[in-house]
């Protein structure tokens, strides 16, 4: 790589809004990478996450703010000039073409030398492992293969910034960790700055340096996988990132703060009520193997005062394999998850049983109900 | 509140949509590509078209009109030229649908066998066919010499220089005309719907009129409506085909022009064909989408 | 297609229609052969005396000279025009689409009659009747639409993405057009370019009037003929038109099942 004093692949968004007629796809997302992060775009279906990176590539054009690479502003630019490498969701590899053909492609266009595309394009493709293919039209080669091949010609060109738009959708379970996992170490060794999309919680958790959760057109929070896991902003990022029980109720500040709610009364950290009103429609996030499970015995019924446990009964033991998952009635209509590793879990609990659930406060985050929009 | 965009995935390219999802940042200058040919038709299309409607407007004025509703030879064969055309298109259907319910139903190799039959008559050129039923309708042709030496005339019939003649020729030529758009229309009738009848009770036969005749209907209309249309405007055939005393419009317009060199009465005459066969086709278009006539495929 | 058998009565009736529809369209063939002076069935005896005719004679054979070269040029003009036209009419940023896509169109319903009378008044005023850009021109208005809706056909099912693949790869905008469209788009030219080949090769109506004594194609020379001549060399002349057809058709049978094996990428595990 061209060693560079500046630092190069930042990607800084500001304010960008995408607004069709009658709807809004983008509203005021705004960040700024580092360079040779992984970052990555997450969220449902429609949350316009591929509306801002069709911005960023330049095949849509933002209503208002701004996007810049490296302090240059992208939107004097066609796409064709932006120097920005694109994985596409169908890989769209040029099907009269070879492989190698494919992914000198861009080189060609940059008017290299005849032996420096091969000698460039070949190096690409054994990156990644693909040194031997090259002579393949794509309908010839796997779908695993296929996506390789795409990403080798994003990055033959070594562009400071590669977006990927769920590259991995298509593909089966194994062969899609597998990709994870080589694209995560290819992207590190060239230190390009990736913008990566996807649906999949768990795709980002493995592979981001930071995530970015959106819903609804808007960036709910921005973080790393840790930070979001842990300290979720919102209601939305604590139920779509990994398994939590939310228990929705009423905000009481008094006793230290409790979700209130058919008669319990939970403990939480409401981080200091910031946010949370009295009264007001909040929900308490417990991850699910932050809650031990015993069996009830008589004295359980005082530690309910502290509001860090409630009894119930079991409905359903499901083996996950490294896991036990109980599910636990608590009310009517509020089921708790509970989680145990094979070798700590209670023996002598059992669907039927009832049992208490406790936590410890700091394990149980409240946060106030979103504004329906 | 506002609502949301889903999201069409810009980058795959599925969003190049009516509601303007994706614009290229400078547009490659498509319009330009197409202002060519357009420009190209214009002149050497719409021009002489227009040059006909006025030419009937103005050499030398509506005369020419008054002399078309005057004359009783010009209604005369404007009302000959429908009726052929109606006869037409009621041969063609009745030929038409059994062979193309034949393709439907066939596999493979008879499939395309009968294919072929259907596409090698229509390619290959009308002047040629017309000559082939010259061919085979005259008093000394195939035909003819078939029932005098079969014993089941005496003198050759009369199936050339009449109506007779030009209607079994026009019907051959526009028979592909009308099995290829209602073989289509066949094709894309869900064959589970058939199959779903009969699971039903229903009997073959039922399960035919009640389920797959309607729905064949689209291709009925758009076949009807081809073959309507173009016989209309049919000149080499009549004129090969038919006697002096059944001229059809078609032949009557070229006459006018080469033989008479009455421009104006002529181009009134094509100004009539010319709205008839659109008056047609704006009414067909009601039932059926027009593209299906020449084969054009739906909008995704 | 149906699962069950087709039933007996409908293949017999199929057969006869097919009968009817193959039968006029090829006995010229036996006819042509023919050895007798006019037209007979069955023909007495086999004879290429006919052939010999057409080959000997420079009406016949500068005709058909005149219909290969007018041929080339208006498929040529056809399919550069009726491409662009396709693309056009899909990527421009142009309002009533419908009523352009009906205009291209229109040559194929409009009755060629009305379309040779307009063409003619108004080519013998420009000086383009009877000259050969007049009868390429006049053909290539019949010939575009088959161009045009052939490449259309094509257009709705191509990949857009690898358009915008091409971009970001650094390709122009003209570079994506003739590296990854067009290339890609070429079997559908190239019927199309063979369906125009075929409509000028038989067109009769609209070369009526645009030809003249001294530039005539062959279907014109045939037609003129058909008046005063009942000898079989125009049933050899016919069979040589059908001949040339039936080689473009087995061409484009060939190229469209090239076609079909080829199937797009993207996202197939």
């Amino acid at each position: 790589m061209n060693p560079t004093t500046a630092p190069t692949g930042v990607l800084a968004l500001d304010g960008v809004c995408k607004r069709y007629r009658d709807s809004v796809a983008v509203e005021h997302v705004s960040f700024v990478t580092r360079p040779g992060e992984f970052l990555t775009l997450l969220g449902p279906s429609g949350s316009g996450k591929s509306t801002t990176l069709g911005m960023i590539a330049g095949f849509v054009e933002a209503t208002s703010g701004s996007v810049t690479l490296d302090g240059a502003d992208l939107a004097q630019l066609p796409p064709h000039k932006r120097d920005i490498g694109v994985v596409f969701q169908n890989y769209a590899l040029f099907p009269h073409m070879t492989a190698a053909e494919n992914v000198a492609f861009p080189l060609r266009m940059r008017g290299m030398a005849k032996a420096e595309v091969e000698r460039r394009a070949q190096a690409a493709l054994e990156l990644v492992k693909l040194g031997r293919l090259g002579g393949r039209k794509p309908k010839e080669l796997s779908g695993g293969q296929q996506q390789r091949v795409a990403f080798a010609r994003a990055v033959v060109f070594e562009p400071r910034l590669l977006l990927m738009d769920e590259p991995l959708g298509a593909l089966d379970k194994q062969l899609r960790e597998a990709l994870q996992l080589e694209v995560m170490r290819i992207s590190r060794q060239l230190g390009v700055t990736v913008v990566y999309v996807t649906h999949d919680q768990e795709e980002a958790l493995v592979m981001s340096d930071r995530i970015a959760v959106y819903n609804d057109g808007a960036i709910q929070q921005i973080g790393s996988a840790e930070d979001l896991y842990e300290r979720p902003g919102s209601l939305f990022v604590a139920d779509f990132i990994g398994e939590s029980n939310i228990i929705r109720g009423r905000w009481d500040g008094g006793r230290g703060g409790r979700l209130v709610r058919d008669g319990l009364a939970l403990a939480g950290d409401g981080g200091g009520g910031a946010g949370l009103t009295d009264g007001a429609p909040a929900g308490l996030v417990l991850r699910p193997e932050r809650i031990r499970i015993a069996r009830s015995a008589p004295a359980d019924a005082v530690a309910v005062a502290d509001g860090c446990s409630v009894t119930g009964v079991v409905q359903e033991i499901v083996y996950l394999g490294m896991a036990f998952k109980y599910v636990v009635k608590v009310a009517e209509g509020l089921t708790i998850h509970a989680r145990a590793g094979v070798a700590e879990r209670p023996r002598d609990v059992e669907a039927g049983t009832s049992v208490t659930l406790r936590w410890q406060v700091g394990d149980g985050v409240v946060l106030p109900e979103q504004v329906a929009a | 509140m506002s609502g949301r965009v889903a999201d069409a995935g810009p980058l795959a390219g599925r969003a190049a949509t009516a509601a303007g999802a994706v614009r290229a940042r400078r547009r490659p200058g498509w319009g330009l590509v197409l202002a060519v040919p357009v420009v190209f038709l214009a002149v050497f299309f719409l021009l002489p078209l227009g040059n006909v409607a006025l030419t009937s407007f103005t050499e030398p004025g509506l005369s020419n009109y008054t002399q078309l509703l005057e004359t009783p030879l010009y209604g005369r064969t404007l009302a000959r030229t429908f009726q052929v055309a109606f006869v037409i298109t009621l041969a063609c259907l009745l030929l038409g649908y059994p062979y193309a319910y034949a393709m439907h139903r066939a596999r493979g190799g008879v499939a395309a066998l009968l294919a072929a039959l259907v596409l090698l008559p229509f390619w290959t050129s009308i002047l040629v066919r017309s000559y082939s039923w010259t061919a085979l309708l005259q008093d000394t042709g195939v035909v003819n010499s078939l029932l005098l030496d079969l014993g089941l005339a005496e003198r050759p019939v009369a199936l050339i220089r009449n109506l007779l003649g030009v209607v079994i020729g026009m019907s051959h030529i526009l028979l592909p005309f009308m099995v290829l758009p209602l073989y289509a229309s066949m094709q894309r009738i869900d064959s589970r719907l058939v199959q779903a009848a009969g699971t039903l009770g229903a009997s073959p036969a039922t399960a035919f009129r009640k389920v797959f005749l309607p729905l064949s209907m689209p291709g009925v209309v758009a076949g009807s409506l081809l073959v309507f249309v173009l016989s209309l405007g049919f000149y080499i055939t009549p004129s090969l085909l038919g006697g002096p005393a059944d001229t059809l419009i078609g032949e009557l317009i070229v006459q006018k022009f080469s033989e008479q060199l009455d421009f104006g009465v002529g181009s009134a005459l094509a100004v009539v064909l010319l709205v008839a066969t659109l008056v047609v086709l704006l009414l067909g278009s009601r039932l059926t989408r027009l593209g299906a006539l020449v084969g054009q495929e739906e909008e995704r | 297609m149906s699962e069950q058998r087709m039933p007996r009565w409908l293949a017999l009736v199929a057969a006869a229609i097919g009968f009817f529809l193959l039968v006029p369209t090829l006995i010229v063939v036996p006819l042509s052969f023919s050895s007798a002076r006019f037209l007979e069935f069955p023909p007495p005896g086999f004879s290429v005396e006919w052939y010999e005719n057409f080959a000997n004679s420079p009406n016949w054979t500068n005709a058909a000279w005149n219909s290969l070269k007018i041929g080339l040029a208006a498929a040529a003009l056809s399919t550069v025009l009726g491409t662009a036209c396709a693309l056009g009419v899909q990527r421009a940023n142009v309002r009533a689409k419908g009523v352009l896509n009906a205009i291209v169109i229109a040559p194929m319903v409009v009755p060629v009659v009305v379309i040779a009378v307009g063409t003619y008044d108004v080519f013998a005023r420009w000086g383009l009747a009877g000259t050969f850009a007049g009868l390429v021109i006049g053909h290539t208005v019949l010939a575009m639409p088959f161009v045009y809706v052939t490449v259309g056909s094509g257009l709705r099912t191509f990949d857009r993405s690898l358009e915008r693949a091409a971009l970001t790869l650094g390709a122009s905008p003209m570079s994506v057009l003739w590296r990854i469209t067009l290339p890609l788009l070429a079997p559908h030219i190239a019927i199309g370019a063979l369906f125009a080949f075929i409509t000028s090769w038989d067109e009769v109506v609209v070369s009526v009037f645009l030809s003249s004594p001294f530039l005539r194609t062959l279907p014109i020379e045939m037609f003129n003929q058909l008046e005063t001549n009942l000898d079989p060399t125009i049933a050899a002349v016919a069979t040589l038109l059908m001949a040339v057809t039936t080689m473009i058709l087995a061409a484009v049978a060939v190229l469209r099942a090239r076609q079909s094996v080829r199937r797009p990428t993207g996202g197939n595990p």
